[in-house]
């Protein structure tokens, strides 16, 4: 049975649209697989390439930093410093020796002769220390006895804590 | 046969895409996670690298071994307590004697203004009778004055005695105009002149005028008494005189305003271009003081005076009656006077006024009780021409002040005042920054103190305006003391509180800055001097407290020798010490002993006598030193018989048992007095002089001996005056620091520093320190480690160190110490690794020998590698104050001075520090912090 043309231009046009359609389909899926594998690799890969570099990085940092308190100065006379607050308290001199800068968090004052815990000072405005260099930290909100030992305990950002006894006057 | 082909190729084209970019993602897959792990790697090599470095750091730290070793307080800094006020910081005050004067005071009137600073010239300039002339001296600081020059002899001719009240003075810019008058009708004309004020010469404090010719000026009726002259701000400058005048004794007093218009600046030294604009009438026969005030626009002038009361004694004081203010408006005087509120009643010769704008500002002293002998000081403005604010009274329960008004600063526009006054033994001052005319008596300071210990105060002065500035006489009888007291406003916070050794009355007890008088041994420092009849020595643990003095001469200096510092020098080793006079005649002497820790000498004999060679004369430099033998040496200067000065040295050889020096070195080249250092070589045996002019700049020889005779003459770039500049010998290297210039016969000059390798051909290039022209003294101090200098200089009243760290291959900026010690001479500086300095201060007898000492701590490390110190902190444990923290980040908050220094490995290193404030016995935490955390503390407690 002769097939009429329309039959002929209806079969041709029918194969090679399917035959693009199919090649397309393949790139897609074999492109959506492929993304999906590569994104799944990168990101599973990277997370824990950047989760083991950060992990040693920031072991490293910690390791790294290096601080110590160099001077207590006890403030036992109330006056106004600047901001505003009391002047109550102690100042301490903090000093950055290691190679990188650290960021001081917070300061925890220990009553060392009655073995009390006195305060913990989270510091509004965190201090950083450039390496080789030191800041003055004021620490308020406690009034220092005579002839009492306090224990100042610093803690930087990544935990590294130094701590220092001094006797206020 | 092409279908397979078709279906082969087609297929084939269809895996191969896939395949590909399945490839390409499988291979960034592999890439990413290959480059991820490069990085883990690489963060965990470096973490380990990092660890390592910790643990370096850690093991570092476990063996750094640091000690402080000692702690020298030094010299405390002045104490700045209850000198501040919130306007403007005002620090300070101080007071120096200017000079004595004749009878009644040399600065009487306060009206008459007699105190000026000229900004053209830089200068105060003080105008005062000597007792025989009206003087004036200049200052650039308040502290150093220069000599007095007379300005004029005529009011001795006029008035028969030269009393200051006799005098008045204006100033404006730069011009001066004075004049000069008799009194109890003696006399019917008044001395004019004008002139032009100068600065001084480079190297110089001492301002000149340019003068005209001093003319007589007729009055219509003989001179009573009184006169002041001011010139108007007019746009032709008029001069105006008031003055009181009588006809005759039993006439009524008149003030009489005469005038000249200023159009040249001679015009007014013509006598016949002065006339008498007006006069005004008193009531009755006393003296009658007036203040005469020029306003600042339009040549306006206000006159207040005092119609019917009388000054002086204490019957007429304070007699009821009104001030009367008359006003000029640039053409015409008022007819009728504004008056003053009858109380409180004025005592005008303790008053003056100032006019800014067109307000006058008046203080003065008056009571509101007729016939009282106490009263208040009172002030009142006057708006021109007739608006007069209620006078409120600023002082109470005072008795006879001297009140001076000054305007701060030039604003035409701010009322900014500052009264001082002063009564008895008391002088005060208290400011307004903004006084309000509607409220004159608010806004005002508390009363500061200047002085609480003078006697008699009398003819206060302080400046019209600009700068300000207080003089008074002080003393009940004559001779008067003059005193000068202004605020210092950029008083550097670091300045030192100088302690006075002992009062002397030569200006040259420390003197020569070439010689040696200071040492530090058994835990005191030793400090030589003359107190104008002996020699002697007092000594100090701390530098503050001083011994009385304990005289060395006896027994050797002739008297005329011994009244002089510049006589003695010495030279230390160990704890033995050398001294060395010159007699200033045909001998020297010398004399060895050992300190003591009681503070004592334990002399080995008397003074040795030696003979200088035949017609030689000692002049008094002189130089001694000991070299590694014991052989001493001695130099100095001497005059032959010739008229020549030269220089001669001797030496006495160890173990002879001799006293006979052999004369090894004559030289007679100098028309100027030569000067001498002599130093020991640092190995083996011999002199290394260092010889030229004295006191002025000339050629500097340096010549070597290590026997008998001395080698060739080496000499450095530059003339220097050896009397202003020190040596000192390290490794056989000398070093040099003095007053330097190009030209010979110089006073002033640069401050210069220069090297000598003994052997050598030649100096080392000098070094400028300070490049500005003054009279330079230097005095050089060796430290106690390799490389380290410290070097003081002094000008004037100013005292400043320097240091180095590499032998003066470059020098820190100058660190001063202080800018209050008048006139500084002979500074004598300490010897090696102990950094203090003495000199003589005054600008007249009785001069004072101070003393400072730089503080300074010495770390000892026994560690196996240096050790980098950064900071330093001094916390006084018993206040719990930081009295001071030196750092490695020295602009730091807080922070005293720069600290990082290098201790090498089983080494010593004294590192000089800042002053600071610190009290006696006191115990003091020191702390120093290491560039690797390692904390060492130490508790020292400051000398009693």
């Amino acid at each position: 049975m002769p097939v009429s043309l329309f039959q002929r231009i209806k079969r041709k046009k029918s194969a090679a649209i399917s035959e693009i359609i199919a090649t397309l389909l393949m790139v897609v899926v074999v492109v959506g697989i492929g993304t999906t594998v590569f994104a799944f690799a990168v990101g599973g890969f990277s997370n824990f390439g950047n989760g083991f570099t950060n992990l040693v990085s920031g072991a490293g940092n910690q390791i790294a930093e290096e601080i110590t308190i160099e001077q207590i100065v006890f403030n036992e006379t109330a006056g106004t410093c600047s901001g505003g607050h009391n002047c109550l308290g102690a100042n301490i001199y903090v000093r950055n020796y290691g190679v990188n800068p650290v960021t001081i968090a917070s300061v925890y004052v220990t009553n060392a002769t009655a073995s009390v815990f006195v305060e913990s000072l989270q510091l509004s405005t965190q201090v950083t220390i450039n390496s080789g260099s030191f800041a003055n930290i004021g620490v308020t909100g406690f009034t220092p006895d005579h002839k009492t030992t306090y224990t100042f305990s610093v803690a930087t950002t990544l935990g590294t804590t130094v701590t220092a006894n001094g006797e206020a006057v | 046969m092409a279908k397979p082909f078709r279906k082969l190729s087609k297929g084939r084209r269809r895996r191969g895409v896939s395949s590909v970019i399945g490839t390409i993602f499988f291979i960034l897959v592999v890439f990413i996670v290959m480059a991820i792990i490069v990085t883990m790697f690489n963060s965990f090599y470096s973490f380990t690298k990092q660890d390592m470095g910790i643990q370096q750091m850690n093991q570092q730290r476990s063996e750094t071994s640091l000690s402080d070793a000692s702690f020298q307080f030094g010299t405390p800094a002045l104490a700045n307590s209850g000198k501040y006020f919130p306007e403007n910081s005002i620090s300070t005050s101080t007071s120096a004697s200017v000079d004595t004067n004749g009878p009644g005071g040399g600065t009487e009137y306060t009206f008459e203004r007699k105190l000026f600073y000229v900004s053209s010239t830089g200068l105060y300039w003080a105008f005062y009778s000597n007792g025989a002339s009206i003087v004036y001296r200049t200052s650039p600081d308040g502290i150093s004055w220069s000599a007095a020059t007379t300005l004029t002899s005529s009011v001795t001719s006029i008035s028969n005695t030269a009393e200051g009240y006799d005098f008045s003075a204006w100033v404006s810019g730069s011009s001066l105009y004075y004049i000069a008058t008799g009194y109890d009708l003696g006399d019917d004309d008044f001395r004019f002149n004008s002139g032009t004020l100068n600065a001084p010469a480079a190297g110089s404090i001492a301002g000149t005028i340019t003068l005209n010719t001093e003319v007589s000026v007729a009055t219509a009726d003989p001179v009573y008494s009184f006169g002041t002259i001011v010139v108007s701000s007019a746009t032709t400058p008029v001069a105006w005189v008031s003055i009181e005048e009588k006809a005759s004794a039993t006439s009524d007093a008149l003030i009489y305003l005469m005038d000249c218009s200023l159009t040249t600046a001679t015009q007014c030294n013509t006598a016949t271009n002065w006339a008498t604009s007006t006069h005004y009438t008193m009531a009755n026969d006393h003296d009658y003081p007036n203040e005469l005030v020029p306003l600042s626009a339009s040549g306006e002038l206000v006159l207040i005076y005092d119609d019917s009361q009388g000054i002086f004694t204490t019957a007429d004081k304070f007699e009821t009656g009104a001030l009367d203010i008359q006003t000029y408006s640039g053409t015409a005087w008022t007819t009728t006077a504004v008056t003053i509120p009858t109380t409180p009643d004025y005592d005008l010769s303790r008053a003056s006024a100032v006019a800014i704008g067109s307000i006058v500002y008046f203080a003065g002293y008056a009571d509101t009780a007729t016939g009282d002998t106490t009263g208040e000081i009172y002030f009142w403005a006057l708006t021109y021409p007739n608006t007069v604010t209620t006078p409120v009274a600023l002082v109470t329960s005072a008795a006879n002040w001297d009140v001076g008004v000054s305007q701060n600063g030039t604003s035409t526009s701010v009322a900014d005042i500052t009264i001082a006054y002063g009564s008895g033994s008391n002088v005060y001052w208290e400011f307004n920054p903004s006084v309000s005319t509607s409220t004159p008596g608010t806004g005002w300071s508390t009363a500061q103190t200047i002085s609480t210990s003078e006697t008699d105060v009398s003819g206060l002065q302080s400046t019209v305006s600009g700068t300000w500035g207080v003089i008074w006489s002080s003393g009940s009888a004559s001779p008067f003391m003059l005193k000068f007291a202004f605020l210092a406003n950029s008083l550097s916070l670091d300045q030192m509180n100088v302690p006075t050794v002992i009062t002397t009355s030569t200006e040259d007890a420390t003197s020569y800055s070439s010689e040696n008088k200071l040492f530090f041994s058994e835990g005191l420092w030793w400090d030589f001097f003359s107190d104008g009849t002996n020699l002697a020595y007092s000594t100090s643990p701390d530098g503050v407290v001083w011994s009385a003095e304990t005289n060395v001469g006896t027994g050797g200096p002739p008297a005329g020798a011994t009244a002089h510092g510049y006589t003695i020098t010495a030279f230390q080793s160990g704890n033995s010490i050398y001294l060395a006079a010159s007699y200033l005649n045909g001998y020297f002497g010398w004399r060895q002993g050992v300190f003591e820790a009681s503070g004592t000498i334990a002399f080995s004999s008397g003074w040795n006598a030696a003979s200088l060679s035949s017609g030689e004369t000692a002049t008094g430099p002189i130089s001694i030193e000991v070299d590694n033998s014991e052989n001493l040496w001695v130099a100095l200067g001497v005059s032959p018989s010739s008229g020549n000065y030269g220089i001669q040295v001797y030496e006495l050889p160890s173990g002879t048992g001799s006293v006979t020096f052999t004369n090894i070195l004559t030289s007679a080249t100098s028309t100027s007095l030569v000067g001498c250092i002599i130093l020991p070589p640092s190995t083996g045996i011999g002199a290394v002089l260092v010889w030229g002019t004295n006191s002025v700049t000339g050629a500097v020889s340096i010549q070597t001996s290590s026997g008998s005779t001395f080698g060739t003459a080496v000499s450095p770039a530059n003339d220097y005056a050896l009397g202003s500049s020190d040596a000192e010998i390290v490794n056989n290297i000398v070093y040099f620091a003095g007053l330097a210039s190009t030209s010979t016969g110089a006073s002033v000059g640069s401050l210069d520093f220069w090297d000598f390798s003994v052997g050598a051909s030649a100096t080392s290039t000098p070094i400028l320190i300070n490049s500005a022209t003054e009279p330079w003294q230097a005095g050089l101090i060796p430290g106690p480690t390799a490389g380290s200098l410290v070097l003081f200089d002094a000008y004037y009243s100013t005292l400043a160190y320097y240091t180095s760290s590499n032998y003066g291959a470059t020098w820190s900026s100058n660190a001063t110490l202080t800018t209050l010690s008048p006139i500084i001479t002979g500074l004598a500086t300490s010897s090696e690794g102990t950094f203090a300095v003495s000199w003589t201060s005054g600008n007249i007898a009785n001069y004072n020998v101070q003393f400072a000492a730089i503080p300074s701590i010495s770390l000892a490390s026994s560690s196996s590698f240096p050790v980098n110190a950064i900071s330093l902190y001094v916390y006084n444990s018993a206040t719990g104050v930081l009295a001071a923290h030196f750092d490695t980040i020295a602009s730091a908050s807080g922070v005293l001075g720069s600290f990082n220094y290098w201790i090498n490995e089983g080494t010593t290193v004294t590192i000089p520090l800042s002053i600071f404030s610190w009290t006696t016995s006191t115990s003091y935490v020191i702390t120093v912090d290491t560039s690797n955390g390692v904390l060492v503390s130490n508790s020292v407690t400051s000398a009693s």
